[in-house]
């Protein structure tokens, strides 16, 4: 007998079945919640759970994927069970049931990406039995069922299910990214037609008045030639009346198109805003699975939360959405982690024991707010000083003039963390910078407020779509540019210059220690024929840093489709993408951040690196690479030199373990396997001394296993980078979320005893 | 493909010519072939020279119109071209075959190339003709080149305007 081939419907049995089981863990922490409150809410979601586990069980069958159908029909044996004997569910319960979702997933993911080894998990499916087994012997009914009987209790339950109204069926179509790609990019084309046809109305026009001005002339000579009738007046008549005619049709025909003109901007208008909310997701996307890890991560710190999320339904550029889901993790972590107090210590402080979390979306015009709020401890501006001052971010003088909201930002530096002992999940103070990073990236800014004992919010400010971005399009040298509204912080002219002044270097200092850079210069752009006397200065930031971009003139504020720039100028840095002008023109976007390390490179740049207000961030950061490849090592070098830190290649891990102590470090990147002395034997070396313990490490290697992934995070690492992914942008930005860009505070200071390095004896 | 009475002749056909026949894709030179596979090329000038691209290979021809230049992009990158509302990377022949440096005149053209996920094209001065080629002819890149410019090259072949070298497009497109 030849087996149907199933390999066609693993990808829809994978998005089925994650489906599944996000409905399942969403019904199992209601259940969690509900237990011995409410019976009817209880029943309700046992009887969704059956179903879900149900239909999982039957899919996966189908599939030959008996692995998971076996753990399917261990859940529905629990809950079938438990119906009848709901004590059976205690905490432990869920744990373990929480824990085979877990199972579940992995395997699906994993099964999503080809990989079709089964689940592993004898002693899940033991203690899942174990759990059943005692439950009968004490329900009230006499066991006397045999397990065809349970089976049958098995196959009956979606039946009961079933009874219910269907929940609510989605009609949707799965479309290749590629095909709606296709449609985005003639969107704009057709925006593009439509303003073409503007032009043509506007020709039309002109041929009309001259049409109307030859009718004139021909009336007036008709007039002229006065009564006569000889043939010529004959035909001045009759040529008169036919160019009126034709004017009147003109007139006519004008009006028409004018009308359709405007419909039709109208329509393309309406099919652009279509297919921007084609890529749109909702929020729930990524919310859905947060009373899961909050639940969690409330067990993990001991923690009494009551989860509020609002604005699920909202939604989000699909791009968006996949990004900002780590960032919110992180901030759910701190908020757990830091700012929720334990329930004794709220009750001392007269709060409810139960700490209230907050999560919610809502759009505001063209933008998105995402914010998680908590009413913990707040931050404390003490612990911040003395946190910074440790870390080397900022000096005790420095900070008595700073206002509250500078203190606050201090927090997004790389490596800061007001916990001076690090715990497994909020890492070693690598969070709140991750969050600023990524959200930058993506055109955002991040907004903190904390009220001490009160709570603190964290909001994340986001553009709604990524296709479209607000940008400044400046000029120089009679060259358009285009700066992301986002890092614009203000434009202003400068005083007029004396005649003939030539701004011999890119660098200037503004009034007020701003440095100043001419995008012409920078950019090695002949002037305009005519130099603007007074230039006008436009005042970026990015990450940390604060500078003027010295341009001929500014000009409107647009929205743009945006496009990046990839193929053959992928490598450059100077811009992040272009984009299309409304008079087809091509305009490049300014990376704000490349422009300013641009700056920083150029001849002038040690002038740039002077007058920095954080006058440390310049210092050029040095990274140790271990790789005992040649090839792959130079490779890594030439990126990070060309990237500004300064770099050097140790061939095996003992040589660089020796080389870590000559020099002052302030990364280390290593591959695993190294003769004399792997990777992860390195990284925990590494950790070990006490000298060294504070260097990030980054390991980046072929192995992609989730236990060596594991085993490099439990050895130490920061990051695990793989080879097989391995591209320049990743690595830089991977590098930067850990030292910033070439901009690393006071290293030897960050480095005194007491970080928050987390010790690797255990 | 019977449209046999409007042979190209000469072998600088005006690029106007050259776009025609690239739509009629048709058999346009050399002696009459065995029944053998024959491959269609697109020969193109850059310089004095004759280059070839494998049809299969291109997307479409378009004259060069506002190339936007864009400062600190690799020598091979001439800029960026709206084609129709996409956005191309148009590449510099000249620059990466180590030619003599040129700007793009007006009459230049963009080859629009197939089979790249970001699009991209090349410069070229004018369209020469379609040239049906056996692929038992192809030689590979005289060794008087230097290596450089052979790695550019899977071959080359006679054609009647000369020697056509045959671009391999995409090491042309990496470096």
């Amino acid at each position: 007998m030849t087996r149907l081939d199933t390999s066609a419907f693993i990808g829809k049995f994978v998005d089925e079945a994650r489906d599944r089981l996000k409905a399942l863990s969403v019904e199992i922490l209601r259940l969690e919640q509900a237990a011995g409150t409410d019976q009817s809410l209880t029943d309700r979601a046992v009887g969704e759970i059956l179903r879900q586990a149900h239909s999982l069980k039957g899919s996966a069958l189908m599939l030959g994927l008996t692995d998971i159908s076996h753990l399917a029909h261990q859940l529905e044996e629990l809950f079938i069970a438990a119906k009848r004997a709901p004590q059976l569910l205690d905490g432990r319960a869920f744990d373990l049931l929480l824990g085979a979702l877990d199972v579940l997933s992995d395997r699906i993911d994993r099964l999503g990406r080809g990989d079709a080894n089964p689940i592993e998990a004898a002693d899940l499916y033991q203690q899942m039995s174990a759990l059943i087994v005692p439950a009968k012997a004490s329900a009230s009914e006499p066991p006397v069922e045999s397990p065809s009987a349970s089976r049958k209790a098995a196959m009956e339950a979606p039946e009961a299910g079933s009874t219910r109204p269907l929940p609510g069926l989605r009609h949707s179509l799965r479309v290749p990214m590629e095909k709606l790609e296709g449609l985005t990019n003639l969107a704009p084309e057709l925006v593009l037609q439509s303003l073409k046809a503007s032009e043509r109305h506007i020709e039309l026009r002109r041929l009309e008045t001259r049409l109307s001005r030859l009718r004139d002339r021909v009336r007036e000579a008709r007039l002229a030639s006065g009564a006569s009738t000889s043939g010529h007046a004959a035909d001045l008549r009759e040529y008169a009346d036919s160019l009126d005619a034709i004017c009147r049709r003109m007139r006519e025909f004008l009006v028409d198109f004018s009308d359709d003109r405007v419909r039709l901007n109208l329509i393309t208008e309406e099919l652009r805003q279509n297919v921007i909310e084609l890529t749109m997701l909702p929020l729930s996307t990524v919310f859905d699975a947060f009373p899961r890890s909050v639940r969690d991560l409330a067990r993990t710190f001991d923690k009494d939360v009551a989860l509020t999320i609002r604005g699920r339904e909202t939604e989000l550029d699909k791009k968006i959405i996949e990004q900002i889901a780590e960032p919110l993790v992180h901030m759910i972590r701190n908020a757990l982690d830091h700012g929720l107090e334990t329930p004794a210590e709220r009750i001392e402080s007269g709060k409810p024991g139960t700490g209230q979390l907050l999560i919610w979306a809502e759009q505001q015009g063209n933008r998105m707010l995402v914010a998680v709020r908590d009413d913990g401890r707040g931050i404390d501006p003490n612990a911040i000083r003395e946190a910074a001052i440790r870390r080397g971010l900022a000096s005790a003088t420095e900070m008595e003039s700073w206002t509250p909201v500078q203190l606050l930002d201090i927090i997004f530096q790389p490596g800061f963390s007001t916990r001076s002992a690090a715990t497994a999940i909020s890492g070693r103070g690598v969070g709140m910078d991750i969050v600023k990073s990524v959200v930058v990236r993506l055109g955002g800014t991040v907004r903190l407020q904390s009220e001490p004992g009160r709570g603190t919010t964290v909001v994340l400010d986001l553009p709604l779509s990524l296709a479209l971005l607000r940008v400044v399009l400046v000029e120089t040298g009679e060259e358009l540019f285009a700066l992301p509204t986002a890092s614009v912080r203000r434009i202003f002219r400068l005083a007029p210059r004396a005649p003939g002044h030539q701004p011999g270097s890119a660098v200037e200092v503004g009034d007020d220690g701003t440095p100043l850079i001419a995008l012409s210069v920078l950019l090695q752009i002949p002037p305009a024929a005519i130099v603007e006397s007074r230039p006008t200065v436009v005042v970026l930031e990015a990450g940390d840093s604060r500078f003027g971009l010295i341009v001929d003139a500014v000009q409107e504020e647009q929205e743009l489709v945006f496009k990046e720039l990839r193929g053959p100028l992928r490598s450059q840095r100077t811009f992040a993408g272009a984009a299309l002008l409304g008079n087809g023109d091509i305009v490049p976007i300014l990376d704000v951040q490349a422009v300013f390390e641009l700056a920083a490179q150029s001849p002038a740049g040690p002038a740039v690196a002077a007058i920095e207000p954080r006058a440390a961030a310049v210092r050029r950061c040095k990274v140790l690479l271990a790789d005992d490849s040649l090839v792959a090592g130079e490779l890594q070098k030439n990126i990070l030199l060309a990237a500004g830190y300064e770099t050097d290649l140790a061939h095996d891990g003992a040589e660089a373990f020796e080389m870590l102590h000559q020099k002052e470090w302030d990364l280390l990147i290593t591959d695993v396997d190294m003769p004399h002395l792997s990777g992860f034997e390195l990284t925990a070396l590494v950790r070990a001394d006490d000298r060294l313990r504070d260097i990030p490490v980054i390991i980046v290697t072929g192995r992609d296993s989730i236990d060596d992934r594991r085993r490099g995070f439990e050895v130490g690492a920061d990051a695990y980078v793989l080879k097989r992914e391995f591209d320049q942008v990743q690595l830089l930005d991977t590098v930067r979320q850990l030292i910033g860009r070439g901009a690393s505070p006071n290293a030897a200071l960050s480095r005194l005893p007491g970080g928050t390095g987390p010790s690797a004896h255990d | 493909m019977t449209n046999d009475e409007a042979q190209p002749s000469a072998p600088e056909s005006v690029p106007d010519e050259g776009l025609e026949a690239i739509e009629r894709q048709e058999e346009a030179a050399g002696p009459p072939a065995p029944p053998r596979e024959r491959l269609a090329y697109l020969g193109f000038y850059v310089g004095q020279e004759v280059y070839g691209l494998p049809l299969g290979q291109l997307r479409e021809v378009a004259r060069l119109t506002r190339l936007r230049h864009i400062p600190g992009a690799p020598p091979g990158v001439a800029g960026l071209v709206n084609l129709r509302g996409e956005i191309v990377c148009a590449l510099d022949v000249r620059a990466i075959l180590g030619l003599s440096p040129q700007a793009p005149a007006d009459s230049a053209f963009l080859v629009a190339l197939r089979d790249f996920d970001d699009p991209v094209g090349l410069i070229v001065d004018s369209i020469a003709d379609i040239y049906s080629i056996d692929p038992e002819e192809i030689e590979s890149p005289p060794t008087t080149w230097s290596p450089e410019r052979r790695a550019c090259f899977v071959g080359t072949i006679r054609v009647p305007v000369g020697m056509m070298g045959l671009l391999d497009v995409h090491r042309v497109v990496k470096t």
